[in-house]
């Protein structure tokens, strides 16, 4: 009997230690100081660990797995394991970053689901937007909320909430924090106009200002014979396959229009609609029917992708186009076989006295996540701070850490991210740089485009490319106008895909590009409501339902 | 051909080599394409300046691919994977065909044992499961991950089988009255006999293994690992660009390179090129001759 009563009572009192730990560890989660939770759950040796960037010691192993962008280039002696990132993740960091496997990036989200189906997931993984919410729904991820908040650096939490927490939003289930979203920017993803300023010039014709303009222009491209051969080879404004993308897309034109397809959009009763079934992308549509009518489209646009049209242009048969800031870098290799060939890009504009807004996509199509139960799972937070610190941070050394020598060291970082701003900034500083004459304010980074910009001017054309970018008149310097402007429009819809959007997005644009395609090739333009009636029963009803829901709860 | 053949059937065969003609050409025209682009200089290459004759020719692509170590690696890890892989399969196809090949009362359960194997031919496990099997089998990430799981195509077996079976049961049998022994039976008669679908299946095997990038892609865990296909598809392969980050889009933005892309598809085009001539002559009767039964 004494034997069992003491068995009673050692039990109890291991009731009573294990409520004592629940309710201390629901006070951390209250708000406690991370020194005082470290002394209770930790040898005060970890105390360091704590901080943002502390570091561990004895050192933690954690394993990831990546996809690595194609071309990209290690110093000699150095590999994805052994590289500046890997050692000072190690010497300063305390962490061990052991890769389970890597694959390029094209293949990644294929290796990558045979992974998730398999259950054999890494402590740290990228994922896409989809996989990110099928491992939320199968509790396969670690709650980062509160390791983002304790351990996550004023630095970090700064860059992750420049887009107005819209980002961190994306990532936020029931709120709670899944996963770290790599930090990119809308705003590259917005479209400027590129024209070829000498066949302006030769045909005696202004810089277009408004989409009367801009058909004028794609008139006299195709009529004029800008490029002088008397041969009626040249086409007026260009289109891809695809009708929408980063080049040759027409989501320009159609923003000029006050259409914004593929995005969600507020409507004036404040509810969110599908940017492709509203009434301005009919408008749109129409216009480029005529205009294909009229010849002033590539009548095979049905066939030619992106680096299809810029053959187009390279090869001097294409002078007018709405494409994303950096396709300077596709032209450049049609001003290095012909250096006369002069582009500008130039601000998207408008049917009537409204200015033309440009549609900003969600940018963020990455997310770093924690596996359940992984040993260490704020080291995904600190080594995103240990990343940030050394590529934007006051000890930063971007020629250590981000690009020398053509090298793209960034890419080894085990997490990304790049203020929404960065390249914006870079323009202003190289511009400014550019009229002080002093390039002493500039990082690494800027300071190389600074140096090509003078090396172009001095006559070196194989770099006109980045004049056209980050020179006072770059492509950059439009999108800052619409930025300064307020000449925006952002995707209302920023949340994870929704089970009616993984379900018939496939479908529903499928269905959208075959009819746009006839429309634009001479269609009826009554197919547009049959479209519309359609994209809603084939599933955007359930669609707009959910995305409003979903802005509801926000 | 018959020189009284009539008009009609003159006709019919002149069109007919005219329309053949137009179809090989239409098969070489790509590549042709690729070759002259792997020639040619890259600006004229993004102008759309080149179609089937090189434009401003040159080997820069030629000497960036085979300076390119990833390329040579792939290249060696592939011919690794034929040389060792190819046998063995041949190896096991003959083990397997020859018994299955004998009738019922020579050898007890042929019937299940044939049974055992035409199943996995009908039925597979599904990727997931494929996957995992090759994972804790342990060999994942090593060259016998691309050799193992594929070792036994059943179907060459069953060509296979159908060939030694149109072989007259009396060679067989007057090979047994000399006294050789089943072995010498198999590898001094069945199979010298069978020269033609040996040498068809090998081709086949050669090609499946040359050109298999999935498995390489999958079951390796370092892209040093990929055989040359896997590698190839990784530079080659039209990125969804809706998938990719906008850094890397930038990237790739200053990425022109559809030349040392083409020299690279036309080099690892190369042994297969030449290993065909040579196989050729028995292509077309193996495969003919394992149809028919006698």
């Amino acid at each position: 009997m004494k034997g069992k009563k003491g068995i009673a009572l050692l039990l109890s009192s291991f009731l009573v230690l294990s409520l004592a730990a629940c309710s201390s560890g629901n006070s951390n989660n209250g708000g406690t100081t991370p020194e005082e939770s470290a002394a209770g759950s930790n040898t005060p040796k970890d105390t360091a660990s704590i901080t943002p960037l502390g570091k561990y010691d004895p050192p933690i192993e954690v394993t990831a797995v990546r996809g690595i962008t194609e071309g990209t280039k290690y110093s000699e002696g150095e590999s994805i394991d052994n590289n500046v990132w890997s050692k000072a993740y190690e010497s300063e960091l305390g962490v061990k970053v052991k890769y389970l496997w890597t694959t390029p990036t094209a293949q990644y989200d294929q290796k990558l689901n045979i992974a998730i189906a398999s259950d054999d997931l890494p402590d740290i993984t990228p994922v896409s937007a989809s996989q990110l919410k099928r491992l939320v729904e199968d509790d396969a991820l670690e709650d980062l909320t509160s390791l983002y908040e304790k351990y996550g650096s004023e630095l970090t939490k700064g860059i992750m909430s420049q887009d107005g927490g819209n980002a961190i939003k994306s990532a936020t289930f029931d709120g709670k924090l899944y996963g770290l979203p790599n930090m990119t920017s809308g705003l590259g993803q917005t479209h400027v106009l590129w024209v070829r300023t000498d066949w302006l010039q030769k045909l005696g014709l202004p810089e277009p200002k408004t989409m009367d303009d801009v058909i004028k222009t794609a008139e006299a491209f195709v009529k004029q014979d800008p490029d002088g051969n008397n041969k009626a080879d040249t086409y007026g404004l260009g289109i891809n396959k695809d009708i929408f993308g980063f080049y040759a897309g027409m989501q320009g034109f159609f923003n000029g229009f006050h259409a914004y397809p593929n995005t969600w959009v507020k409507d004036a009763s404040g509810k969110l609609g599908y940017g492709s079934v509203q009434p301005e992308t009919k408008a749109a549509l129409l216009k480029l029917q005529e205009l294909y009518k009229q010849g002033l489209l590539d009548k095979e646009f049905g066939t030619k992708d992106a680096t299809k049209v810029s053959e187009a242009a390279n090869g001097g048969k294409l002078g007018l186009f709405y494409g994303f800031f950096w396709n300077a870098g596709w032209l450049q290799d049609g001003k290095n076989a012909d250096p006369a060939m002069e582009w500008k890009p130039i601000s998207i504009v408008s049917i009537d006295d409204q200015p033309a807004k440009a549609q900003v996509p969600f940018a963020i199509n990455t997310y770093y996540v924690v596996k359940k139960g992984a040993k260490n799972p704020e080291a995904a937070v600190k080594v995103l701070n240990f990343d940030f610190e050394k590529l934007w941070g006051e000890t930063a050394q971007p020629d250590v850490y981000s690009v020398n020598n053509n090298t793209a060291i960034f890419e080894y970082a085990l997490l990304y991210g790049e203020a929404p701003r960065k390249n914006l900034d870079a323009y202003l500083n190289v511009v400014k740089a550019l009229e002080a004459k002093d390039s002493s304010s500039l990082n690494t980074e800027e300071k190389g485009y600074y140096d090509n910009i003078l090396a172009f001017r001095a006559g070196d054309h194989k770099l006109w490319g980045n004049e056209q970018m980050y020179g006072p008149a770059g492509s950059l310097s439009v999108i800052d106008g619409y930025s300064k402007n307020a000449q925006l429009v952002d995707d209302a819809y920023f949340g994870a895909p929704t089970q009616g959007m993984t379900d018939n997005n496939a479908t529903l644009q499928k269905l959208q590009l075959e009819v746009f395609t006839r429309i634009i090739m001479g269609g009826s333009i009554d197919e547009f409501d049959q479209f519309v009636t359609q994209w809603n029963d084939l599933g955007g009803n359930t669609i707009t339902g959910e995305v409003n829901a979903w802005q509801a709860s926000q | 051909m018959n020189k009284h053949a009539s008009i009609s059937r003159r006709t019919f065969l002149a069109f007919n080599y005219l329309f053949l003609a137009a179809v090989a050409i239409a098969c070489l025209f790509p590549l042709l394409n690729v070759l002259a682009i792997s020639f040619s200089s890259s600006a004229a290459v993004s102008a759309g300046k080149v179609s089937l004759w090189p434009v401003d020719f040159n080997l820069k692509s030629y000497s960036f691919v085979l300076s390119k170590p990833e390329f040579g690696r792939a290249f060696l890890i592939s011919l690794g994977r034929v040389a060792v892989g190819v046998p063995l399969n041949m190896l096991l196809t003959i083990l397997i065909a020859y018994p299955l090949s004998k009738r019922s009362h020579e050898f007890r359960f042929r019937n299940a044992y044939a049974w055992y194997f035409v199943v996995t031919m009908l039925f597979s496990g599904g990727l997931i499961p494929w996957y995992m099997t090759i994972k804790m089998t342990g060999i994942i990430d090593t060259f016998w991950a691309m050799i193992l799981p594929g070792a036994v195509p059943i179907f060459n077996v069953i060509l296979l089988l159908n060939f030694f079976k149109s072989l007259p049961d009396e060679i067989d049998q007057a090979a047994q009255i000399d006294g050789a022994s089943r072995w010498q039976t198999l590898w001094q008669i069945a199979v010298p006999l069978s020269a033609p679908a040996v040498a068809t299946l090998t081709l086949f095997c050669i090609v499946t293994h040359w050109n298999s990038w999935f498995d390489g892609l999958i079951l390796m865990n370092r892209p040093d690992n990929y055989p040359l296909q896997s590698y190839l598809q990784t530079v080659i392969v039209n990125r969804d660009l809706s998938l990719m980050a906008a850094q890397d889009i930038l990237k790739w933005a200053e990425v022109s390179d559809r030349t040392s892309k083409a020299a690279q598809v036309f080099v690892a085009v190369l042994p297969v090129l030449f290993v065909y001539p040579f196989l050729q002559k028995y292509f077309a009767e193996g495969i003919v001759m394992g149809s028919v039964k006698g």
